[in-house]
């Protein structure tokens, strides 16, 4: 067992840790402005698997994977708006309307990577990938350094929104609109709020934040694209939203404590225990439920799931 | 409450109308049901026969869905056939897909995987015109069923053989993405292997519990890599992408699986454990069209070019190739069962 | 349904008629026609794939004996979905409530040695109980500590799914090569009413269910205790209601439903436990359950409706050769469009429901 320990306190446990979770931070984040202006960010999945396919094509076609990312964000956009589209203007049900796009996103990217690269291909494509940046300096600091600052730059971009979207939710106008839309609409449009605007709005930075995501999936950590590649890290972000009480900060935090699980399950099942592999991937769902229970009570927007309308 | 009421009337009525369809379906069985089989040619010539293929997966997995779809090609060029497959499908929809297909013509059904036996059974009695093959299991009826599969595990003591004898850490690592029948076979036997060629060396097994999650087989090798192990059998279709995207990272070794993957990363693949799914497919479809189809369970291996080991990379020295080289020989002629 | 009562009670008849037929057709067409271009963009031809779609669930007796076959799960797990959120509890773990109860139920039905229907409706009632356990943990941490039933049932699909896995691999695994449970005793199976699609008695007791569903709703104490949780918590406790007793009855008793649907799947139709055995039914649900504006036996037309979607994917896979991946896609669309149509006079009000 001892060795177990070993392998755990490693510095490179907690690096993998960090590289799990910022996925799942970068596109909870996004998800939480959607989440305080009251509309369900379960789209995300879809979100984030457009995003994995437009940063492969768009790092393939450019060579350069920040264009990848760049260009990934943008669509993510448009897959934005369609859901805003039918859940804001439309008045649609917020969970059915995720549901949809989880699967037309599923398709979509499919029928698209098919018809660019054909259906079968005998060797996998690649495109250029993101390099690790190692900040001069503070990777040398002995375990810190390379556990802390020698990731993608993008991971650094991921750990520095949580203090912005923290400012921006708390101390900025359009935070306290967002905030406010999402508690109480009716209010908040009888101030002169436009309660449409700012649900747009939310919703573009949640589909931004997560196409970016699915992006950091195939062009950061890989570099090719695979068909439904996200494997429902969209569900996980939003449950870290809700495991994180809708605040920037415990959304982190529940973001770290599911990669750590899950790096966790990995090094349980190379040390070799006989363990049924399949009580190792269960092994952070169960880990998050049990870490619930010092989390105690969360409470989410009141106006949560519910389309507004002004009559 | 008088909307209640109505309501409950309602209810009533569809209650009746859903029964009396449910029935009227019922009613009609007791009729002999329709063997849609294709219409039978006017004048005794040779019987037509159309091949559709069932996977579980996508076809563009870069491993055992697509090699069966490649195998369908193969046999639409070699045997001039119609051909047609289905990605994806869902164990509630086998039993549906495989009727649409009788119905439209097909008569040699192909169910990619173990988890087709039960609706093949079923299939194969609805429809004894027809042939159903299982690739990947071992049903068969001595009729009209019939299935093929791997020596149970050759490739997978191969791959051990080649492992055990290039680690230098001697610990060897596994990834898979499920633990299925083959999978199982090949990793079990690849344990046997080692202990025998390298006793000292130690095996870890990890499967990611997706096919599609490349990412996860990369942390799930990088998690090996930094446990000591320095080489991995990678046997999970798309996941092998991210096992060597890791040892690439790591200055790890990989053998791949299923077909050659050294072009993921020439330096750290040391060979890869080739599967012809399209060798298997032929061989049934040649045996229905000779007449020779007889419903029984097929073994095929390295001795009928179903195994094979792709090109080494420089990192196996001469001498290991000739051990496998060796052991190969033993198992063609059946000498050496790793099962036995 | 009771929270549009006062307004549908003045509308005229025809309105509603062409309000619940015109818009959902209308919104069909929409989608079908956004679908044809993608289906056009990949080289096949939107009309023989639609006609094959239709075909492929209403073409015969046969064919919608199979997409009744298929609507069984998605009503029994609607209902589910119908009964939480009626509740104002958001249940979005029909799928891991389901595969509990298929993994009881298999357990009843491959082990306990009993004579006739007793086997049957030992498994049947295995498949409830498993069902309403996988329900009752998130009712009873809500209750007890305000856990978030969202995030709580999330997490309990893939500890469900996982532990099936474990379980067929593992404990219940029949001995052989096939990691899968032993297929159920022949007593403790469902009786086939057609055996050319294989539609079984599951389909009558999923309708039977939308009845006692819509009973207990509308006509019980406990029915009103949970609308009222479900409309307004402040005022149910006012009334004295138990608020939280009732929403974990309320989870409890969605489970146990969703694990019916899982239950029927297996006695019904697969006979035996494998991996991965449902397509997503708990998730389609909730589309199902919502289309039916949470109405029960509104919930038997919905169910229908995506039982004949993915019926007629299946035909239209096979005849137009179109590639799944184009499926997924109009899918999606018909479930967008139909949503969207049908959200313009559906204000459901989940108040508070992400508490």
């Amino acid at each position: 067992m001892e060795s177990l320990f070993q392998l755990i306190f490693a510095g490179d446990f907690f690096y993998s840790t960090i590289r799990l979770a910022t996925p799942l931070l970068l596109a909870a984040l996004g998800g939480l402005f959607s989440e305080r202006a009251g509309v369900l960010s379960l789209g995300m999945e879809g979100m984030m698997l457009g995003g994995t396919l437009l940063g492969f094509l768009g790092s393939y076609f450019t060579g350069s994977p920040w264009l990848g990312i760049f260009i990934a964000a943008l669509g993510g956009l448009v897959v934005a708006l369609l859901y805003a589209l039918v859940t804001v203007t439309f008045r649609a049900d917020q969970v059915v309307a995720s549901v949809g796009i989880n699967i037309i996103m599923m398709g979509l990217t499919g029928v698209i990577y098919r018809g660019i690269f054909g259906t079968t291909l005998s060797q996998q494509i690649v495109a250029p990938a993101l390099k690790p940046l190692a900040i001069p300096g503070l990777a040398q600091i002995p375990f810190l350094g390379p556990v802390l600052f020698d990731h993608l730059a993008m991971v650094y971009v991921a750990f520095l929104l949580v203090p912005i979207t923290y400012h921006v939710l708390y101390h900025t106008t359009w935070g306290l609109k967002i905030r406010a839309v999402g508690e109480y609409p009716l209010a908040a449009d009888t101030l002169g709020v436009n309660v449409f605007l700012t649900r747009y709005l939310a919703i573009l930075v949640s589909g931004f934040l997560a196409s970016a995501a699915g992006a950091l999936l195939s062009i950061g950590y890989l570099n090719m694209f695979m068909e439904n590649m996200t494997a429902g890290r969209g569900f996980i972000a939003f449950s870290a939203i809700i495991f994180g009480k809708w605040t920037p900060l415990g959304t982190m935090a529940a973001c770290l404590v599911f990669g750590a699980a899950d790096a966790l399950q990995l090094r349980i099942q190379a040390f070799g225990l006989g363990l049924p592999y399949q009580l190792a991937v269960m092994f952070p769902y169960a880990i998050t439920l049990l870490a619930l229970l010092f989390v105690g009570r969360s409470q989410g927007p009141a106006a949560a799931a519910i389309p507004y309308s002004k009559d | 409450m008088l909307q209640k009421t109505a309501r409950l009337w309602a209810i009533i009525v569809i209650l009746t109308l859903v029964g009396s369809l449910t029935l009227a379906g019922c009613g009609q069985k007791a009729e002999p049901p329709k063997q849609s089989q294709p219409a039978p040619a006017p004048a005794p010539q040779k019987p037509v026969y159309k091949v559709a293929l069932l996977t579980s997966g996508p076809i563009n997995d870069g491993g055992w869905n697509q090699s069966a779809f490649e195998g369908l090609q193969d046999i639409k060029k070699k045997f001039g056939l119609e051909v047609a497959n289905t990605e994806n499908v869902k164990q509630a929809d086998q039993l549906q897909l495989i009727r649409s297909y009788v119905n439209q013509g097909y008569n040699i059904i192909f169910g990619h995987g173990f988890e087709y036996g039960d609706t093949l059974k079923a299939a194969a009695k609805e429809f004894p015109k027809a042939y159903f093959i299982q690739i990947g299991g071992i049903e068969k009826n001595g009729a009209n069923l019939g299935s093929t599969v791997f020596h149970s595990g050759e490739a997978g003591y191969i791959a051990g053989i080649v492992l055990a004898l290039t680690t230098k850490t001697n610990k060897i690592g596994q990834v898979g993405a499920m633990e299925i029948p083959t999978i199982k076979a090949d990793f079990d036997n690849m344990k046997k292997a080692v202990a025998k060629y390298n006793p000292k060396a130690t095996v870890v097994t990890a499967y990611t519990g997706s096919w599609e999650d490349i990412g996860k087989g990369k942390e799930a090798a990088l998690a090996q890599f930094n446990s000591g192990v320095d080489a991995i059998l990678a046997d999970g279709d798309a996941v092998n992408i991210g096992v060597v995207e890791a040892a690439k990272e790591k200055k790890g070794l990989v053998v791949g699986w299923s077909r050659d993957q050294s072009h993921l990363g020439p330096e750290v693949v040391l060979t890869s454990m080739i599967q012809r799914v399209d060798i298997m497919m032929e061989k049934m479809v040649k045996d229905v069209l000779d007449g020779k189809f007889k419903g029984e369970n097929v073994v095929m291996g390295f001795a009928d070019g179903v195994n094979d080991v792709a090109p080494y990379n420089a990192k196996v020295p001469k001498d290991v190739q000739d051990k496998v080289k060796a052991v190969i020989e033993e198992m063609k002629s059946g000498k050496f069962d790793p099962n036995k | 349904m009771s929270n549009d009562n006062g307004q549908s009670g003045r509308r005229s008849l025809l309105l509603n008629a062409v309000q619940g037929l015109l818009i959902p057709l209308l919104a069909v067409t929409g989608a079908l026609l956004v679908g044809s271009a993608v289906i056009a963009l990949v080289g096949a031809d939107p009309w023989k794939a639609y006609t094959a779609l239709y075909k492929g669930a209403f073409g015969s007796q046969v064919q919608f004996n199979m997409t009744l076959l298929n609507a069984t799960p998605l009503l029994l797990a609607g209902l589910a979905v119908v009964l939480a959120f009626r509740g104002g509890t958001f249940n979005i773990g029909g799928e891991g409530q389901l595969y509990m109860g298929a993994l009881f139920a298999t357990w009843a039905g491959t082990t306990l040695p009993l004579p006739g229907e007793l086997a049957l409706l030992a498994a049947l009632l295995a498949g409830l109980l498993g069902g309403l356990l996988w329900g009752a943990i998130p009712g009873y941490l809500k209750a007890t500590r305000g856990f978030n039933e969202v995030i709580t049932t999330i997490l309990l699909n893939y500890i469900a799914i996982w532990l099936v896995s474990y379980f067929v691999h593992g404990p219940m695994k029949e001995p052989g090569w096939n990691p899968q449970s032993r297929a159920v005793f022949e007593a403790a199976r469902l009786p086939i009413l057609d055996p050319r699609s294989g539609l079984n008695l599951g389909i009558v007791i999923a309708i039977l269910t939308a009845f006692l569903v819509y009973l207990l709703l509308e006509w019980t104490t406990l029915g009103f205790s949970i609308r009222m949780v479900g409309l307004n918590r402040t005022a149910a406790a006012y009334a004295g209601v138990n608020v939280p007793l009732t929403m974990a009855l309320t989870l409890g008793l969605s489970g146990a439903l969703a694990g019916l649907a899982g239950t029927v799947e297996v006695l019904g139709r697969q006979y035996r436990l494998l991996d991965g055995f449902s397509p997503g039914y708990g998730f389609d649900a909730i589309a199902v359950a919502l289309l039916a504006r949470l109405n029960p036996w509104g919930t038997i037309f919905s169910a229908i409706f995506f039982g004949a979607l993915r019926t007629g994917a299946n035909g239209m896979q096979v005849v137009a050769r179109l590639p799944v991946v184009v499926v997924y896609v109009l899918e999606g669309l018909v479930i967008l469009f139909t949503i969207a149509g049908n959200s313009g006079r559906f204000k459901l009000r989940r108040k508070a429901v992400m508490r």
